[in-house]
Parts: structure tokens; sequence; C-alpha cells
């Protein structure tokens, strides 16, 4: 969607995680991206290998803070890549991976690993 | 949830200098009816805490004026005094020429507030002090007035402060004190349909509440004696049993503004009757007038051991027990506690600026300063020492929130409850009203009541994305009732009174822009830690207009609410609108149920006393008398003659600024004429007059030493008193406390017609031109472009980045690119969890700064109710993979940030490490110089940019500093988050952190 809408040259990845799951070899993958040209963020969610369904979660708040608001997640119950729809930059953003569903993992206590976040970019 | 409250454990430093402490918020203390007072925590001398200072002797020849045996006495006077910082009790020994020190302050970090105010009694014993305080605007509102204080006992030997009840009655009787170590606290129940007083005994060597009865009706000055509890109620002295029930015991003469009750002898009653004070004394059941004397100088204190004094010029007929006599030829503040020195007056010079000078950044050079003038008794000699405030226990009290969080993610608020009810938000980039000076509020007002506030605002003023308007078509000027104007004066006084004559936030100085005024947005009243949208009051600006201000409301077009929040003549256009229907409320009323004063004619000032009666606390219509028990007219709580203001009062202001310490000690209309008398005064450092003075009448009154001073034809204690509120001098006031006490009809306090008003005096004409805001900090545009950074790498591009992302709404006038990054706030613990909303209620924007504009909060490190982190996201100009040195600079604003242990941390990048640098915003800004306040009373601070160091940055870089610290005793708390540019060095070596730019 990125290369699509012109936002792939010049993206770099600001922050990522690693996902802690001791019941595969191959562990979960997030990276939060980020496009000047298209002043945009996204996430970028790898699952090489998984034993449970596992979502991905891009979270943004306002600017000049807020409550957080889900702006995009899936469950993924297979192996592959799920790359989020893009968010406007100019706001808080972070990318989670979690076996726990809609919740967010920050808001919760972290279980073994297998849900992290990156900070908040 | 019953508040609890905190010992921050450390003693209080000099507190001047802190430039926080300027500020005032609209907001003030807790809820009306607040669950009551428990013991929980104090405040203790720190162990560590060095001997207080020697305080300088009152007396400089100590022997003249206090007797040879003074070194020997043990004689000691409290008293207390309220700033920004709190309520500060003050201790003077005659051991110590009876030198002054800091004995506690008192104060409560969970409300946003301006200045305190408060009153304090010493127990019999004379090892306690007894003290009711809260922020001055509780004065504004009934129900604070009534139930919004808080009370702490304070060990007179050591300073150790114990809070020991929440929601007490702001009102001059309390706290009683008697002759042993039981205090009375009262609490005002209800409104103007029904009223009830609770009755709370504080054990002070225990310091706690011990008891709380409720008392059918409105008791006034309340007295702890040794065989039980008095207190006046309709007029009697009544007794008040184990279960609140109260026994008639005697009538006594005139209205009572002290009871006292003596170890052994009997209780002293004393009140006024026509032009007398007399004070009575009932013993054996009956009472015996025992002493007389002028009404206004004549009072009565209670000392240590039982034993009472008259103060005053006393008549006193025979030798009284346990009663005696200190000759004064003014009303004082209080007596020591054997009698040996007489405290006239204390003020401190915040109050003194705030009849003077409601809108200078001089405060935090005030803080802590404080006027008083003493009288020794045996001498007669007279002194008046500025003393300053010193290292002193402090008792933080922490209310805590009375809001049950509900279940959810967190105890997270449910959406409806998250959604603001004001229509107008804070904290909004395009909601940012420029503070006036008040010479433009004069010249709006001096307009406005002439129909000829028609200024040409332009499309976008200020930034507010408003169409073009002008303020009186916006909203054009109601007609008064039978013709006329409103006085200027009037409108000022109200403004004054109401908001110190300000547009933008108390934290907002004139020249600058910020947040609105806006009257417990939050519904909180001031509790930092509570959101309950369904009780807020949306008064917007100078005016507070709140009609028409929330959301879903029809009265106001979206233009125009917004422009009231921003534009202050907008608002004062709206405003006076609101005070003309306040009139023609009454004056529309069939001429048999009008209610008006004098000749009614508005011309006239003093005409104008109902209608700011009303403005305060509402008109009951003929039309509504069905559904009010038949009644209508103005309520009972600002009627003058109601005994919760003291009966031996001179007109507001009349006397001595120092009324200002006390403005709950009268009603709201009588004060809205002391601050036509007396207008607030501006400029730094010399204050002027902040409007004009009305145009008096000829025969208007004259006061003053010669006798030639002109002042306003105040309706005197029981102008509001007939039959048809079943009020009169003999019963002191209303019995009935209800809407029985509510009056109409027609009262009188100068013939108008016979030159003996007053009426308006124009400063600003017809055609005369919006004057420029006379700014306190002069506007600083300059753009920082790095050359003054000798290694900067020219070949990258320098990358500043702004606190407002859309740097469009930057609305100080300077001229300013877009920014390279971008700047993020986070709220709360976890951010954006539950606790975010709460976040925001101590988050403020002014315009300070680089190109004016930061968000500033303040320092806490254990509530993630208030947890803000502001992140700075630059635009490197760096390629993919690249990593490049740059300097870190932080802009440092004049104002806005003090903390003295800002630390920032660096993040580089993707994958390299994180780095710190800790900035000290009140050195940096001059507010202290080696860890001490600024003694320069002139000092207002410098912007500047700060080096935060030089890093290798990558892709990714951030900067982020939170309000998480510690807590700073000097009170530097106040974290700023300014403009922060990344300049590139190349291979050049960088700057350390804390390098000056």
């Amino acid at each position: 969607m990125a290369a699509q809408q012109g936002c792939q040259t010049g993206a770099y990845v600001v922050v990522g995680f690693t996902l802690k799951d001791q019941n595969v070899t191959k562990q979960t993958h997030g990276d939060l991206w980020y496009s000047p040209a298209c002043r945009a963020m996204w996430g970028d969610f790898n699952v090489p290998e998984l034993m449970y369904p596992i979502t991905g979660q891009l979270w943004t708040q306002p600017e000049y803070g807020g409550v957080n608001r889900l702006a995009a997640s899936t469950t993924l119950v297979d192996t592959g890549n799920w790359t989020t729809p893009m968010v406007d930059w100019q706001q808080s953003v972070k990318f989670c991976g979690s076996h726990k569903g809609g919740i967010d993992p920050d808001m919760d206590l972290p279980s073994q690993g297998y849900n992290a976040c990156t900070a908040w970019r | 949830m019953r508040p609890h409250s905190v010992n921050t454990g450390e003693p209080v430093p000099a507190l001047t200098n802190k430039w926080r402490r300027w500020v005032a918020a609209v907001t003030v203390l807790s809820a009306v009816g607040t669950q009551l007072s428990m013991p929980a925590a104090s405040a203790e001398p720190a162990a560590s805490q060095p001997a207080r200072p020697p305080a300088p002797a009152a007396f400089t020849a100590p022997d003249e004026a206090l007797g040879r045996s003074w070194r020997t006495s043990d004689d000691v006077v409290v008293t207390g005094a309220g700033d920004t910082e709190g309520y500060h009790l003050y201790v003077a020994r005659e051991k110590d020429a009876f030198g002054w020190s800091t004995l506690a302050t008192l104060t409560s970090s969970s409300i946003a507030v301006g200045p305190w105010t408060g009153a304090v009694c010493v127990t019999g014993s004379g090892r306690y002090a007894v003290a009711v305080f809260a922020p001055k605007k509780a004065a504004n509102e009934p129900g604070l007035a009534r139930a919004g204080a808080l009370a702490a006992v304070v060990d007179v030997t050591t300073g150790k402060a114990t809070h020991v009840a929440t929601g007490v009655e702001l009102a001059y009787f309390n706290p009683a004190c008697g002759p042993d170590d039981r205090a009375l606290l009262t609490r005002s129940l209800g409104d103007d349909f029904a009223q009830s007083t609770e009755l709370l005994t504080v054990d002070a060597a225990a310091g706690r509440v011990t008891r709380t009865r409720r008392i059918a009706g409105q008791l006034t000055t309340p007295a702890p004696a040794t065989d039980g509890d008095y207190g006046i109620l309709g007029g009697h002295l009544v007794r008040i049993d184990d279960r609140g029930r109260t026994a008639r015991l005697a009538r006594p003469a005139g209205n009572t503004f002290g009871v006292q009750a003596t170890a052994g002898s009997g209780i002293d009653v004393i009140g006024v009757q026509g032009q007398q004070a007399l004070a009575q004394r009932f013993r054996a059941g009956r009472l015996t007038t025992v002493a007389s004397g002028p009404w206004d100088q004549l009072q009565l204190f209670g000392q240590r051991g039982g034993r009472n004094v008259l103060v005053g010029q006393a008549q006193v007929r025979g030798a009284v027990p346990e009663l005696g006599v200190v000759p004064a030829d003014r009303k004082v503040r209080t007596l020591s506690e054997s009698g040996h020195l007489v405290v006239e007056e204390i003020v401190t010079q915040q109050s003194m600026r705030s009849v003077g000078q409601p809108l200078s950044p001089a405060d935090p050079a005030d803080a802590g300063d404080v006027r008083v003038t003493v009288r020794a008794t045996v001498s007669g000699e007279q002194a008046t020492r500025t003393i300053r405030t010193t290292r002193a226990p402090r008792l933080d009290v922490e209310l805590g929130s009375s809001t049950p969080k509900p279940a959810g993610a967190r105890g997270a608020l449910a959406s409806a409850e998250l959604t603001p009810t004001c229509a107008v938000p804070r904290n909004d980039p395009k909601v940012q009203p420029l503070q006036p000076s008040p010479d433009m509020v004069e010249w709006a007002v001096d307009q406005a009541v002439h129909g000829r506030l028609t200024v040409s605002r332009p499309a976008n003023y200020l930034k507010a994305g408003l169409p073009a308007y002008q303020p009186q078509v916006l909203f054009p000027r109601r007609q008064l009732a039978g013709g006329g104007t409103v006085p200027a004066q009037v409108m000022l006084a109200i403004l004054a009174q109401e908001t110190n004559l300000s547009q933008a936030s108390w934290h907002v100085v004139p020249g600058d822009t910020g947040n609105p005024l806006i009257a417990s947005y939050y519904g909180n009243e001031g509790n930092l830690d509570v959101i309950d949208y369904s009780k807020t009051d949306c008064g917007y600006g100078i005016g507070q207009v709140t009609d028409g201000m929330r959301v879903g409301s029809t009265v106001f077009t979206d233009t125009q609410r917004r422009a009231i929040a921003v534009d202050y003549a907008a608002n004062i256009a709206a405003g006076m609108n609101i005070l003309i229907e306040k009139w023609n409320q009454m004056a529309s009323e069939l001429s048999a149920h009008q209610s008006y004063m004098n000749n009614n004619d508005p011309t006239w000032v003093e005409n104008w006393f109902l209608a700011a009666w009303a403005y305060n606390s509402g008109y009951y219509p003929y039309a509504n008398r069905d559904k009010n028990n038949g009644r209508w007219g103005v309520g009972w709580f600002n009627n003058p003659a109601n005994p919760r203001y003291p009966a031996n009062r001179a007109p507001f202001l009349r006397l001595t600024m120092a009324d200002a310490e006390r403005p709950n000690d009268w009603a709201y209309a009588e004060r809205i004429m002391g601050w036509v008398e007396s207008p607030q005064l501006k400029g730094f450092p010399v204050m002027s007059a902040a409007y004009a003075e009305p145009t008096y009448g000829a025969n208007s009154p004259r006061t003053g030493p010669q006798g030639n001073e002109q002042v306003l034809s105040i309706p005197g204690r029981y102008a509001f008193c007939s039959t048809v509120n079943n009020c009169s001098q003999a019963t002191n006031g209303c019995p009935a406390d209800s809407e029985l006490c509510w009056w109409h009809g027609v009262a009188h306090s100068g013939n108008c017609l016979q030159a003996e008003c007053a009426k308006e005096k124009l400063t600003f004409g017809s055609g005369t031109a919006e004057p420029g805001v006379k700014r306190i900090y002069e506007r600083n545009c300059e753009t920082f472009t790095g050359d003054k950074n000798g290694n900067r790498d020219t070949s990258k591009r320098i990358s500043v980045v702004y606190t407002l992302n859309d740097t469009g709404q930057y609305n100080l006038g300077c001229s300013i690119g877009a920014s390279d990054g971008k700047f993020t706030i986070r709220r709360g613990l976890p951010a954006g969890g539950s606790t975010a909303p709460y976040a925001e209620v101590d988050l403020h924007q002014i315009g300070a700064g680089y190109k004016g504009h930061i968000w500033y909060t303040y320092v806490n490190q254990s509530n993630p109710n208030r947890r803000i982190v502001g992140s700075w996201t630059p635009n490197l100009d760096l390629a993919p993979g690249e990593r490049a040195r740059y300097d870190i600079v932080a802009h440092v604003p004049s104002h806005g940030a003090d903390h003295d242990g800002a630390e920032y941390l660096i993040t580089r990048g993707a994958v390299l490490g994180q780095a710190t640098c800790a900035i000290n915003f009140a050195e940096e800004a001059g507010w202290s110089i080696g860890g001490v306040p600024n003694p320069n009373p002139a000092n207002l601070g410098e912007d500047k940019w700060v080096y935060l160091g030089s890093y290798e940055l990558g892709r990714g870089a951030q900067v982020q500093l939170s309000n998480y610290g510690t807590e700073i005793v000097r009170g530097f708390d106040a974290v700023g988050f300014d403009a922060m540019a990344f300049v590139p060095i190349g291979t050049n070596p960088g700057h350390s952190c804390k390098d000056d730019y």
C-alpha cells in the first residue's frame, strides 16, 4: 500500500519489536515504518511460525495526548506478513503484537514475552 | 471516597520568586458537602530541619516597647495570611521581642488555585493553632463559601500541622477556639431553600475531629466552653447538646459578631446595636452588659487560660472576672495570648497587588512577603515590618478523587463521560485568547456600555478560524428595561471581582496568549484528580459567560461561542448583556413586585447593588413564585444582614486594602461596590488604578481623615430586611434560613436626585481606538539560525521542532516557518490509558517560549493521573542508514518553566542507545541563582537556548521530557515543553549538556 501511494521511497523503520514465544523457533517480528514523503506511519508484521493465533495492532493517540485509538488490527492464524493501513505521522503511534486479541498489551501485564509493543513514536 | 492528606516531609524554604505561584486558577476547592474530615497525615518538622532563623525583633528597643520583663515572657501570638503558596501561619514570641517566623504553610496541591485565604485561632492552652483555609475564589461561590474550606491543627511549638477536616465553612467565625484544647468548626449545608449547620468538634491535642453534629438552622459564631458548646442561632445565644439540639438561653443585644467562653466565669458575647458595640456576659442564666464602645472599634478575643479581652475603645461597667481591656483606636486582627501585643494589620504583598496589580508578574517576587503592623500594649509603640515567609513545616492536603472510576479497561471512563460538556475546548491550539492589559479592558467596557464596541476583528483573528466580526454586532447590546446604560464602573468592578480582568487563564500574563479562562471546565471544582463533565460550569473568559456555552446549547452560534472564548471584547459584549438581563429581570416585574434601589435609575452606580447581587446568586422571578412557596426576589446568602458577614465590618476596601485578605467577610454586591470605590491597580513596578473611579455626586458621602474623600452611598446591613423576608435587626437577620428569607422590594442608600449617588466616568470616549496591549514580556521573535554554533556543519539542514505541529496556530505574530519534525504529548500512565483524560487537567498552553507557544505542567512523581510526556521527533537531514553528529539545543522559556531537574531523554535512533541531560529551568531562565530564588523583584526571567549535548543520531531520533521527577522543595516544579533544535556538526567538536548557546 505504501509503495502504491509513493510512500516507500525514503521510508524507514523507526522502531520494532520481537515476540518471545518458546513454542516456536522463528519469532514473530513487527516494525513501525515512517515515510517522510507521505508523513505517514504503518506497521509491518512478520509471522514466520506460530503455535496460536496472533494479533497485530496499530495504536494511535491524538498529537497532544488523549486516549488510545485502535487504528488497525488483524489476527493471523497462519504464517505470513501483514502490513497495516497508514496513519497520520503527526499523532503518536505504536505497533504491537499479541496473543491477546484486541487488548492493548501495554494496558495489560506482559506475559512470557508473548505480547510486545514498540515505544510510542 | 474520603479525602486524605499527605505530608511532603519537607520544610518549605524561602518561598519567593517561584514562577508558578503567580498563577492562579479559576477553579476552587472541593465539593460542597464533601464527606468529612479525617486526620490522615500531618506535616512533621523534618528531622534535619535547621533551627528557625532568628527572627528580626519587631521592636528595635524592646525594653522600651515591651517593658524590661520581655525576655522572660511566654507571651506568643499566631496569625495568618494567604498567598499563592498557601495559607501561612506566623508566630511571634515576646522573648524574641516579637520577631516573626513562619510556623507552617497550609495548602493543597490537589487544587488548581490562586491565592489562599483563611483564619486561625489559638486554643486555650496556647499550644495549638486551629486554621481554616481555602482558595480566595471560594468567596465568589456560595456553595464553596458554605462548605469548601479545609481545616488543620498546628502545634504552636513545632509547627507540626495536621489536616483535620475538609468541606468546612469559609466564614469569619470559623474556626472557634475556647478555654481548653477543643475547637469548633462549622459546615453550612443547604441552599436558598433550606439550611442547616454541621458543627465539628476538634480535639486539637489529638489532631482530629471527634464529633459532628447537625443543627437545624444557620448557626454562627460558635464557642466551645468548658461546660458545652454555644453559638448564635436566630439571634439567640443557644447551647448545643450532644445530639445537636439547641436550647435558647438569651437574646443578646444587637447583632452578634463574637461569642467567646471564659474558663469559669461565663460566656461573653459582643454585637452591634446602632452605633454602639455592646459586650455582654452570660452567666447564671442571664445576660449582663459589661462594656460598650463604638460599633466598629470594639472586639472580643479569647486568650490563654480562658481569659477574654476586649480590644478597642471600651467603656467597662465595673470589674468583670476573666475579662480584660486593651485600648485600641482601630479594628485589629488579633491579640497575643497574654495581651502584650496587638496585631493591627497583616497583609501579603500579593494581596496588596491583587487590589493593586492583578495581572503583573510581580507575584513570584512577592510570594511570601507579608507586611505586619503591631503595637505593644505596654507602651503603645507601633511597628510595621515586612516579613518573609521562611522555612516551616508544610501541610499539603491531597483531596483524592471522589469520582469512582467505572469498571472496564483499568477503570477507564465510559466514552460518554469522556466527552467535555463545555462547548469550546481547552488545550486547543485554535483557542488561544490574548490576555489583555487592564487599559484594554477599560476601553472595551467604556465602549460596550454605550454600544460602541464595534472594533473590527479580521477573519481568523488570533488564529481562531473565525470570520471577520465586530463584538457588539456579534452581540448586540440589550436594552435596559426603562432605558439608560450600565455605568462603566459597575461592569469593571464585576470583571475585577470575577476574573481580575482576565480573559485568558490565570497562567497567562497580559500580552501573552494561552488557554481561555474557563470556570470548572472539568466539573472538578479544582480537584486535579477528578473529572465530572456533568458538573461543569463552563463560565468563559473575563465576564465568565456561562449561558449558552455548553455543548448542545442553541443560545449562541459556534462563531459566537468561540469569540466569547477567544476575544475579551466579544466576551465583554456578551457578559454585559447578562448583567443587563439581571437588571431587566427585576425591572420588568410589575411595579408591585419590583425590586430596586433608590430611584431605580440605572445611571447611578449604587442602584446596581441588587443587579450585582443577582449576578452572583440569582434572582427568583415573581412568575415562578408558585414553585417557590410563594416567594420571589433575591436569596439570603448575599443579603448584607446575613450573620455570616460580621456586623462590625466597614465597607469593603474603604479603610484598608487588607480587606482583600478576607473577601468572604463581605456579601458579593458589597465587594462590587468596594471595587468601584477602590479600583484595582496596575503597573509594574509602579502601580496605578486599572480603571477610573466614578464621578461622585456633590452630596456623596465623604470619609477619610480629613473627611474629604468621597465614597458611594452603600446600603446599610439591614436595607434588605423587612417583613417580606422575616428579617430584622432584632432577630439578627432572618431566623428561617429558607426561601422565607428571600427579599424583594425597594431599598434606599442615598437620594440620587439630591446628588448623593455616583455615576460613571469614562476614560475612553467615543471613537477611541483600542489600546495596544501593554506586554509584561516583550515579544521575542528572534529566529534560531544555528549561526552562533561555530561547529555547525552547513552542508546539512538544521531541524527546529516547534510545540505546535501546525505552526500556523502560533498567534503572537512572529514570522514562523514549518516545524521540521513533530511534537507529541502523551498523557497518563500507561500513556493513553484510563488516566489519560485526567492528565490533561493540569496541562496548560501559554504564549511563552520560542515564537510564543509552550505547553507546561507540574512535576508529579507518584500520581499516574498527572503523567505527561512530551516528545520532539525531528525530520533529520539524513539518508537511509546514515548517522551524523548533532548538537541538540533546547529553548528555555523566560516564564512557564522552572523545574530545577528537568531530565531530557535523548533517543539517538532505531539502533543507537539513549542518553540523558538534566537542565535547571529555574537557573537557566534566571528564576534562581545558585539554587536560591532570585531576590531581584524586577526579575522576569529570560528566554534562552541551552545545549543538551552532542550526539550521533540516526533516523528515528527523538528527545523526550516528562514531568516524572522528584518534588522539588523550593517549588521549582513547572515542566515546560518549548522548541527543540537539532544542529548538525559533522566531525566538529560538539557541545556538552547544559552549555549555553
